[in-house]
């Protein structure tokens, strides 16, 4: 792996990460908002935790065999835990590594519902693997992300081996959220905290690199709430005809009473998570509008600005307070998505039937 | 390139090392002195402070080859190979990983050897919390009388899980977490023996954010010095806490102060720039208004604080009272809510923003656009649906009142029934069937039944609940049946009107009756007493 492929912003985590007094920290813990390429810069740090010969600044070869097995995704010494989800869901390499950790079971394609915690089987294994002495490297690396997922069991089966691991050892632990782990947790490791992107610094990245439209990089950033590589991802995935979908939708449930139903099947159908996400940005930015009667300040940075126009006028037709209190909901529902066994289909309903009663005065 | 963490470096050897806690090591050191040793011990405390390492010391100090003291020598092969983890007679359970009932029963079948080095056999179980039921059960026995070379050290940070028969056969330690002076001076030692440049500031912070825990401070140290490169400087901690600057805090207050959402998105905004932990900055905001409330009461605030004496005083006489009493509560609300919400900073934001949004706004300066009377009655009707199943309830319930020997219902044509005989004979159930009871028969002629049903069932009624609602009505009436449906509030009494009308007609009738009892009124006229209305209940048949 070279430094190209690594985002700018993280390139100043790595430098400040490698020039570290008196070595790497044995577990470190990465904190920092979902889709700004964490799982990326861990990556990195633990290519040149296992490389031969690094360079100066902490940096893989690329060459030596341990950088030829770790780019192929075979490396017997990094050890990833995953939730069961993602090591099953798309084919990344870093999905590939975090097989090594699942049941059989847990293996077999098309399972219908795939867990997204990390569970104490996965940890017990991993804590019987660490104490041998590495096999081909001269460490051991383990990454686990994200460490939010831990369940309450796993993460007690980890504090032992967090805290006084093999000296060969090195933890690398990725969370989005500080306060979702337990003080336990916290307290074994060193915190590093990687900050949001620039605006400008990602919108180049965005058209620069991965060759997005600029109108188009300006949505998505905003889409994702500053975070760039959840901005890719959308940008990626045909997001124009979906957000032209999802901002029909929107104006359906405005004036059909009964459409909840149908649009909640349809969104489930297309990512539930994201419809509410966007929803949630959404009545956000009408909030603003309310708040500033119209007239937003540009430190707002809405999360769609390119909808100024519908925004504003939508917002003339709403109560404030009402919106304010659909807006905790949504809040509230967001948490419960994927966290629980409640059911996705019946979560999209109860906050769009909410939603179209906003509208109700108008009917 | 590999570094110990500090606090595993700087973990005590000697129980005159430990920082704190002298209650307990009190209590053990003579325990030790005067060998009057219990089998259990129990060490409970929040994170990181000496839990693990007391118990490893008291390990060390039971197994000493110069004999059973206070003060183990360190120097022997026993208490070298305790430091080292290597002591075979010290057996270091994660209980956390080992939970299962089946670890447990291996680890009790080599209780009965005696040990092979030592003079006791040290059974260390850490994070004893996580184990299941069963573990605990199967450990009860032992626990209670275990074979005199045996010991006994759990720890944990949440006794509260433990089953009362295991924390009675234990002695139970409960270690206090740490003051920020104990951990600023064990800091301070830490640095010096290592040398690294320091100032006072710095580690104050740190002790402040360690929430007296030690490790968390060590563990932040280790990040200070990797930040400042070797020097722990207060500006470096400042920043690597990501400590929200005063200033920032100040200006949220300032812009509340002064009704001005655009200044307050605007301070938002900047905290955002800076990357600031917004969890923490609500802490800082709910403090900050704490001492306004403070100021408000009593004219000063009673300690040294961190934000200008006179800037505070200056808001204390900008935001009334009630204000303040009300941000506090949203910001105490927030900070249930914010861990929910997807995004930190729209989360804080919002938080301020309601702040703005629901305070009773003055005339002139509403920061809302709609007028209060609009939003008063919004909020009534936040859940159309129930609002107006309780509206029409009343007015039914009214309605009924009115007419207290109501009309009969219109029956319907052919059979000569009335809807509501029909209803309680049909063999619906749940939602179908509470629709049909609050809806009133239109017309029944030649297989064409219409209802009439109130407005707020129409989402559930819908096409397949419709059609097995006219296939029960045509297996009732036994020919084929076509059923229209309107909605629109019912003039005629409905089922579930009638039934509530009788019901309460009843219940009427029977607190009647109890007034008119003799032996009642007897006895309000002889004690005073006073018949309560409400607890008046017929006998079910």
């Amino acid at each position: 792996m070279n430094e190209g492929e690594l985002a700018p912003w993280l390139v100043a985590a790595r430098q400040q990460l490698a020039g570290v007094h008196g070595g790497f920290p044995q577990s470190l813990l990465l904190v920092g908002q979902q889709g700004i390429g964490k799982s990326d810069l861990a990556q990195h740090l633990a290519s040149a935790l296992l490389c031969e010969n690094p360079a100066q600044a902490g940096q893989a070869c690329g060459q030596c065999q341990q950088c030829r097995l770790f780019g192929a995704g075979n490396h017997p010494d990094f050890h990833v835990v995953l939730t069961e989800k993602e090591s099953a869901g798309e084919e990344t390499r870093l999905a590939g590594y975090g097989m090594r950790y699942l049941t059989d079971n847990q293996r077999k394609p098309g399972r219908k519902k795939r867990s997204e915690f990390i569970l104490i089987d996965q940890i017990r294994e991993l804590s019987a693997n660490i104490v041998s002495t590495p096999q081909l490297a001269n460490k051991t690396v383990v990454l686990i992300s994200p460490a939010d997922s831990l369940n309450r069991n796993a993460a007690n089966s980890l504090l032992k081996v967090l805290e006084e691991p093999v000296n060969t050892t090195y933890f690398l632990l990725l969370a989005h959220r500080i306060a979702s782990l337990p003080a336990t947790i916290r307290s074994r490791c060193q915190h590093v905290h990687i900050p949001l992107p620039a605006r400008d610094q990602s919108l180049e990245w965005l058209t620069g690199k991965h060759d997005l439209d600029p109108q188009e990089a300006d949505i998505t950033l905003g889409l994702a709430a500053g975070a760039p590589k959840t901005a890719l991802e959308f940008g990626h995935d045909k997001l124009a005809s979906k957000r032209s979908d999802w901002l029909k939708s929107l104006s359906e449930l405005a004036q059909n009473p009964g459409a909840e139903t149908s649009v909640a099947s349809q969104w489930n159908k297309t990512g539930a998570r994201t419809g509410l996400f966007w929803l949630y940005g959404w009545v956000r930015d009408l909030v603003v509008f309310k708040v500033r009667r119209g007239a937003p300040p540009p430190a707002a940075r809405l999360f769609n600005a390119d909808c100024e126009a519908r925004l504003r006028n939508d917002a003339k037709r709403l109560d404030l307070v009402q919106l304010m209190t659909f807006l905790s909901l949504v809040e509230q529902r967001l948490a419960l998505l994927g966290r629980s066994s409640a059911d996705e289909l019946l979560i999209l309903e109860e906050v769009l039937g909410n939603w179209s009663n906003l509208f109700s005065e108008q009917r | 390139m590999s570094n110990q963490a500090l606090a595993r470096k700087w973990r005590p050897r000697q129980f005159a090392d430990v920082v704190g806690q002298e209650h307990i090591l009190k209590a053990l050191v003579h325990a030790l002195d005067q060998n009057r040793l219990h089998h259990a011990y129990l060490f409970t405390g929040t994170r990181g402070v000496g839990k693990t390492t007391i118990a490893r010391i008291f390990a060390k100090a039971l197994n000493c080859e110069q004999g059973v003291s206070a003060e183990p020598c360190g120097k022997c092969s026993a208490c070298l190979s305790v430091d080292e983890g290597r002591f075979v007679d010290l057996l270091e359970v994660d209980a956390a990983s080992r939970t299962k009932v089946d670890d447990t029963r291996e680890l009790l079948d080599n209780v009965q050897y005696a040990p092979a080095s030592g003079r006791y056999k040290i059974y260390l179980i850490d994070e004893v919390h996580m184990l299941s039921g069963h573990s605990f059960n199967a450990l009860l026995k032992t626990l209670e009388e275990p074979p005199a070379h045996v010991v006994f050290l759990f720890a944990t940070t949440d006794p509260k899980k433990l089953p009362v028969t295991v924390l009675s056969r234990c002695l139970q330690f409960n270690l206090r977490a740490l003051g920020e002076a104990e951990i600023a001076g064990q800091l301070g030692k830490v640095l010096d023996a290592e040398s690294m440049e320091h100032d006072q500031r710095a580690l104050a912070l740190i002790a402040d954010s360690a929430r007296g825990s030690m490790r968390d401070a060590l563990s932040l140290l280790d990040q200070a010095l990797a930040y400042g490169s070797g020097r722990v400087v207060e500006d470096d901690v400042r920043q690597m806490l990501g400590m929200v600057d005063d200033a920032y805090i100040q200006h949220v207050l300032d812009a509340l102060a002064a009704s001005d959402s655009a200044a307050l998105m605007d301070a938002v905004a900047k905290m955002a720039e800076m990357s600031v932990d917004f969890e923490a900055a609500l802490d800082d905001l709910i403090f900050l208004l704490y001492q306004l409330a403070m100021v408000q009461e009593l004219g000063r605030y009673p300690v040294e604080s961190r934000f200008d004496r006179d800037w505070v005083a200056g808001v204390a006489e900008k935001i009334s009272p009630e204000d303040v009493q009300l941000y506090y509560q949203i910001a105490i609300n927030g900070k249930k809510d914010l861990p929910y919400s997807p995004y930190l900073r729209t989360g804080f934001e919002m938080i301020v923003l309601r702040m703005l949004v629901f305070r009773p706004a003055p005339a002139g300066e509403s920061p809302e656009p709609t007028p209060p009377a609009h939003g008063s009655h919004g909020k009534q009707k936040q859940r159309p649906p129930a609002a107006g199943e309780q509206a029409s309830g009343a007015e039914s319930g009214a309605a009924s009142a009115r007419r207290p020997q109501a009309e009969a219902p219109r029956t319907g044509a052919s059979t000569g029934e009335s809807w509501h005989d029909v209803v309680t004979k049909l063999p619906l159930n749940g939602l179908l069937r509470e629709i049909a009871l609050n809806a009133v028969l239109q017309h029944h002629q030649a297989g064409e039944i219409s209802l009439l049903v109130e407005p707020v069932h129409e989402r559930v009624l819908n096409a397949e609940r419709k059609a097995s609602l006219q296939q029960a009505l045509a297996a009732y009436y036994g020919e084929a049946i076509k059923l229209t449906v309107d909605f629109g509030a019912p003039e005629q009494e409905t089922p579930r009107a009638r039934s509530d009308r009788i019901e309460s007609e009843q219940r009427q009738q029977l607190v009647d009756e109890v007034h008119a009892n003799p032996v009642v009124k007897d006895l309000q006229q002889r004690f005073g007493a006073q018949l309560d209305d409400s607890l008046i209940q017929g006998k079910k048949q």
